[in-house]
């Protein structure tokens, strides 16, 4: 049984990178001996505010969110992180500046993590690599554009649709508090969208 | 405020490192691992008496535990069984695996020819050997290993924790 969870450590890794460039089986074996392979538990933290981030994580199983925390000790939500996804506080990562958001683990997790440097030696050992890392930055900046257009033309339901028909998953497996936050919305107005959505249908 | 780091203890019944293991846990997630489950229910007990609030959890198994951990450590027996070193191979890659040498298990090593940067390629391994195992005395280790940046962690790690240290990074 464990065999079979180890041999599957670094399946959704493989499929991401195959997804975006051409990789060959030896090329991927080394790659693998750069990643730290991690296990979080529900509501252990990846990251908290004010540390330097030093990974770059790679979610193999679970969920993940970062977060900020305002003056008020109120949390908002700015990132999820899916099976396939990473998930990392971008300026604190590449700067080594203090960070400004928490990553926190929403189910029992598995990771595989990068350090900065083992990320630039990777890239330098592996060209296709950083191609995949280009690709992923310019994928990371598109849906960066997308949420703040949505955040400033969208209704409350629109947002809330296109977030559950991109992510159908996101209902079962996230606290609905959660998915408000990420929205910009209270949990009250969440709840009344749903409401209205449900009895359209 | 830092990330509590989580750190697995593969072979925790050794009595020998009883003194660092209750220093670490004051500050860190400790997972433990022995086959001896009476043993390493005794040290879990013995350091909770000392670090009330600590977070010391016996796992199942040693592939696991270190799994979830940030940093591994290799004690007592399993120091040479391959059977151990086996199953965390896999989830050891890029972490540092501290090896707690005590005279017994150096002695061996050496008589073995075992080289820990063999069995763990992809590891950062560092040796640790008591130089001081007068009780009464101030605790001071040997760290042994190629890897600066796993050297300059573990270092301060035991200074951290009151321990003396000497480093000896190996070309």
């Amino acid at each position: 049984m464990l065999n079979y969870y180890l041999a599957s450590m670094y399946e959704q890794l493989e499929k991401s990178i195959r997804e975006k460039v051409k990789i060959s089986a030896e090329e991927f074996e080394l790659c693998k001996t750069f990643f730290i392979p991690k296990k979080l538990r529900k509501k252990q933290t990846l990251l908290l505010e004010g540390d330097v981030c030093t990974y770059n994580a790679f979610i193999e199983k679970g969920i993940l969110r970062s977060y900020a925390t305002d003056e008020k000790g109120n949390e908002h939500v700015i990132q999820f992180a899916f099976e396939g996804w990473w998930i990392s506080d971008l300026a604190s990562f590449l700067q080594g500046s203090n960070s400004t958001h928490t990553i926190e683990a929403i189910e029992d997790s598995e990771l595989l993590l990068l350090t900065y440097t083992a990320r630039e030696d990777l890239m330098s050992k592996l060209p296709v690599f950083e191609t995949y890392q280009r690709i992923l930055l310019q994928n990371a900046f598109i849906a960066f554009q997308s949420r703040v257009n949505a955040a400033l033309n969208s209704s409350a339901e629109e947002k809330y649709l296109k977030l559950t028909s991109a992510y159908p998953d996101i209902i079962a497996r996230v606290p609905q508090h959660m998915i408000a936050s990420f929205l910009g919305l209270t949990p009250e107005t969440l709840s009344r969208v749903r409401k209205q959505i449900s009895l359209r249908r | 405020m830092q990330n509590i780091k989580t750190i697995a203890v593969i072979g925790a019944s050794d009595k020998r490192n009883l003194s660092v293991l209750n220093e670490l846990a004051a500050r860190y997630q400790l997972l433990l691992f022995d086959k001896n489950i009476n043993e390493v229910n005794k040290i879990q007990q013995s350091l909770l008496t000392e670090n009330r609030y600590a977070s010391i959890e016996i796992m199942p198994c040693a592939t696991n535990a270190s799994w979830e951990a940030d940093m591994i450590i290799l004690s007592g027996f399993c120091i040479n069984d391959d059977t151990v070193v086996k199953t965390i191979k896999e989830v050891a890659t890029a972490k540092i695996i501290v090896i707690m040498e005590n005279d017994d298990e150096f002695t061996k090593s050496i008589n073995h020819q075992v080289s820990f940067d063999l069995l763990f390629p992809h590891s950062r391994i560092i040796e640790v050997i008591n130089i001081n195992t007068d009780d009464q005395a101030e605790k001071e280790f040997l760290l042994e290993g190629h890897d600066s940046y796993a050297l300059d962690t573990v270092s301060s790690i035991f200074e951290g924790i009151g321990f003396n240290t000497y480093v000896s990074q190996i070309n």
